[in-house]
């Protein structure tokens, strides 16, 4: 349990290390179940959720200077998403025992630099707190009647606060992806005690640890089958470039503080598109440090068309980059052109073929494509 | 082989201080600029971007050619509601049909002597009588939701109220061309540098407590803990003076504090809320007033600037409801 599911023996110097876990099963969660379950049910997409974050991380997280060495991933899906997902990884299941090892193992491989990076992914039943602390995620073992009511769970206050020293990573990064339970719940949960944790040392805390969870207290994060929970979804799709912008040297980055507005509102529009309200929020200390740098700008899908539509049938566009060379050669515009390109400064220059067509005149004209989608390019050429 | 821009951002306040981030063509950063400052640049293509108060970002591609002039207004001449966009971010949703409003004061509980107006603003009596002022909304047979006004005697703030499956929630956002109005737009948009950044640049200006706290918050969240010169008077200065505290080491301080925050009540804004129930939970939880606010954490939406949550704790008077339709 202690291994990492990922670990990449060539990182030298700073690393990252991610603990990763998703419980969509849980054993107690039954028909017929002796411990107390808060009327719980077992969920569908949290598993599914910690198993693409962890292939996001896997595959495509690049780190300015920490790249990822390990990866801890625990994972309780449901039987839908056993179905669903072939290529489920076989790893330990997300019960206390199991939790604990891999907290107690992530935690001492962060406390070996300050420069290295500390990643938590949570995803599960779960009762938010505040949204400085997280709360606690429930696990695989959750609800067993020989347990007091919180022991198999996840107390993300208590690992925020143990991450402290000079030697601990210094960039923490905590997302809490939790269906959070019903207030009433919340408010007898949140008097209990006994979930995993860490020992608190009274050391300073990390420069910069946000946590960006899923649903506020007393909200309900939302997943669909297969698709993972809302929250995931949006959280890659940030990552991926919806939450990136320009660093100074115009690489195109995701920082703590960029993801903040984006993951907001992408979670917001999620949700809106199931009918449903649910908000994402952004609590702990940020540093406009840069958590993800992306390979090249994100692209983006844009439209190019002219005023008057009359013209069209005798318009074509050209798009240069800033630096003046061709991305999209000389195209008609009798349809709108849609193209993908990356995101970045570009000029469209629109000339009139024949150039007696009427009264006309070619335009160029400077964009700046940026995401989350750049609106429609419309060119006068009266 | 060089030109000039000159960029104006009329919406913003000028002491709030809009900073305009210049990037060339490969939107590298190049410079900051000040707005009615001329700047002079090789020609060619550049990137002009601003945040604005309303908590949007402007960002226009400007070409600048050898020895002219090029002047550029970054955002609206003036927004005619510019609290609208952050007020929506705040706080999503439709407003209902019908729906009844109440204000009190937080801290006993008693009618506050002014109502909300007709288009949902408010402005705090100034009779002499200090402390929060929480709104409470309603809807028939659901339960009531209750935010904090950021609004100390004299100010006004501008109330958002909106209904989701049925349950009424309510929000509110300082109002007015003022540095404070700006910081919470900034706060709800998510824009937390930039309200770093308005707290710097008008400090001397920003004697508003409200203001304060907001930027106080920012700078917290930002790690800037050397910024915060001045504690506001009230509960949110005791939780900012608890955690600057705490996070100095100086643990007997940010004891005494987080008692005086407990004695102070609920603070104004979320974040103090947050940071409050982060602070008290492993030293107090089983105190009765610590306890209180522990549980009021279990329920507020952190998502809002100003603090919010069902219910009307900690008062249950009712009676005084102002009906709007």
């Amino acid at each position: 349990v202690t291994e990492p599911w990922i670990e990449r023996a060539d990182v030298s110097g700073p690393r990252t290390h991610a603990l990763v876990l998703g419980v969509s099963a849980y054993a107690h969660l039954v028909d017929g179940g002796q411990g107390e379950t808060f009327g719980l049910q077992p969920l569908r997409s949290a598993a599914a959720s910690a198993w693409a974050f962890a292939q996001w991380l896997t595959e495509r997280y690049r780190p300015p200077s920490a790249p990822l060495a390990t990866v801890r991933l625990l994972l309780a899906p449901s039987a839908e998403e056993s179905a669903q997902f072939a290529d489920l990884p076989d790893v330990p299941r997300p019960t206390r025992e199991n939790v604990e090892a891999a907290l107690f193992a992530w935690r001492r491989d962060c406390s070996v630099r300050p420069e290295d990076v500390a990643i938590l992914y949570a995803a599960g039943h779960g009762v938010m707190l505040a949204k400085d602390e997280g709360g606690f995620v429930l696990l695989e073992d959750f609800a067993d009647p020989d347990r007091p009511a919180l022991a198999n769970s996840l107390d993300v206050p208590s690992v925020r606060r143990g991450l402290a020293g000079p030697a601990v990573a210094q960039q923490q990064f905590f997302f809490i992806d939790a269906c959070a339970v019903r207030p009433e719940v919340a408010r007898t949960m949140q008097t209990l005690r006994g979930g995993v944790g860490l020992d608190e040392p009274a050391e300073a805390p990390p420069s910069v640890a946000p946590i960006y969870s899923s649903a506020a207290p007393g909200t309900l994060a939302l997943g669909a089958p297969g698709m993972g929970t809302l929250f995931s979804q949006a959280l890659i799709e940030c990552l991926d470039g919806l939450a990136s912008s320009p660093d100074r040297a115009g690489q195109w980055v995701v920082t703590d503080t960029s993801l903040v507005g984006p993951l907001r509102d992408r979670v917001m529009e999620l949700a809106g598109q199931h009918g449903e309200e649910q908000v994402a929020t952004a609590g702990g200390t940020l540093g406009h440090v840069v958590l993800h740098q992306l390979v090249a700008g994100p692209a983006l899908e844009v439209s190019f068309s002219v005023e008057p539509v009359e013209a069209a049938p005798f318009c074509f566009a050209r798009l240069n980059d800033g630096d003046g060379g061709t991305i999209v050669e000389r195209s008609s515009l009798h349809e709108p052109l849609i193209k993908t390109v990356p995101a970045g400064l570009y000029t469209v220059d629109v000339v009139i073929d024949p150039p007696d067509s009427g009264p006309y005149v070619a335009k160029q004209k400077a964009l700046f494509l940026q995401p989350p989608s750049p609106t429609p390019v419309v060119v006068s050429v009266s | 082989m060089t030109g000039t821009i000159q960029f104006s951002v009329p919406a913003v306040p000028a002491e709030v201080g809009p900073v305009v981030e210049v990037r060339d063509r490969f939107l590298r950063h190049i410079t900051q600029a000040q707005p009615g400052a001329p700047i002079e640049l090789e020609a060619g293509l550049y990137l002009a971007s601003v945040v604005l108060p309303t908590g949007g970002v402007d960002q226009q591609p400007v070409e600048v050619l050898e020895g002219e002039t090029v002047e550029v207004q970054l955002g609206p001449g003036a927004a005619v509601h510019p609290y609208a966009a952050a007020l929506a971010v705040d706080l999503p949703g439709e407003r209902p049909q019908e729906w009844f409003a109440r204000l009190r004061w937080a801290d006993d509980g008693s009618p506050v002597s002014r109502e909300l107006d007709d288009d949902l603003s408010f402005t705090a009596p100034a009779d002499g009588r200090e402390g929060l002022i929480s709104l409470q909304v309603a809807v028939p047979g659901r339960v009531p939701y209750t935010c904090m006004l950021p609004v100390l005697p004299g100010q006004t703030c501008q109330v958002r109220v909106v209904s989701g499956a049925g349950e009424v929630r309510a929000t509110a956002l300082p109002t007015g061309a003022t540095v404070t109005a700006s910081i919470a737009r900034y706060v709800a948009m998510g824009h937390l540098r930039q309200a770093a950044h308005a707290v710097a640049n008008a400090r001397d200006a920003l004697t508003d407590p409200v203001g304060a706290a907001l930027g106080a918050y920012a700078l917290l969240r930002l790690g800037r803990l050397e910024e915060i010169e001045d504690v506001p008077a009230l509960p949110d200065g005791a939780v900012i003076a608890a955690e600057l505290a705490a996070r100095a080491g100086r643990t007997g301080d940010a004891e005494r504090w987080l008692r005086e925050a407990v004695r102070r009540g609920t603070p104004m804004f979320a974040d103090g809320l947050s940071l409050l129930a982060t602070r008290l939970r492993p030293l107090w939880p089983d105190d009765e007033r610590v306890a209180r606010i522990l549980d009021l954490a279990t329920r507020a939406d952190f998502a809002q600037v100003v603090v919010a949550y069902p219910g009307t704790q900690p008062v249950g008077a009712t009676d005084g409801w102002q009906r709007f339709h």
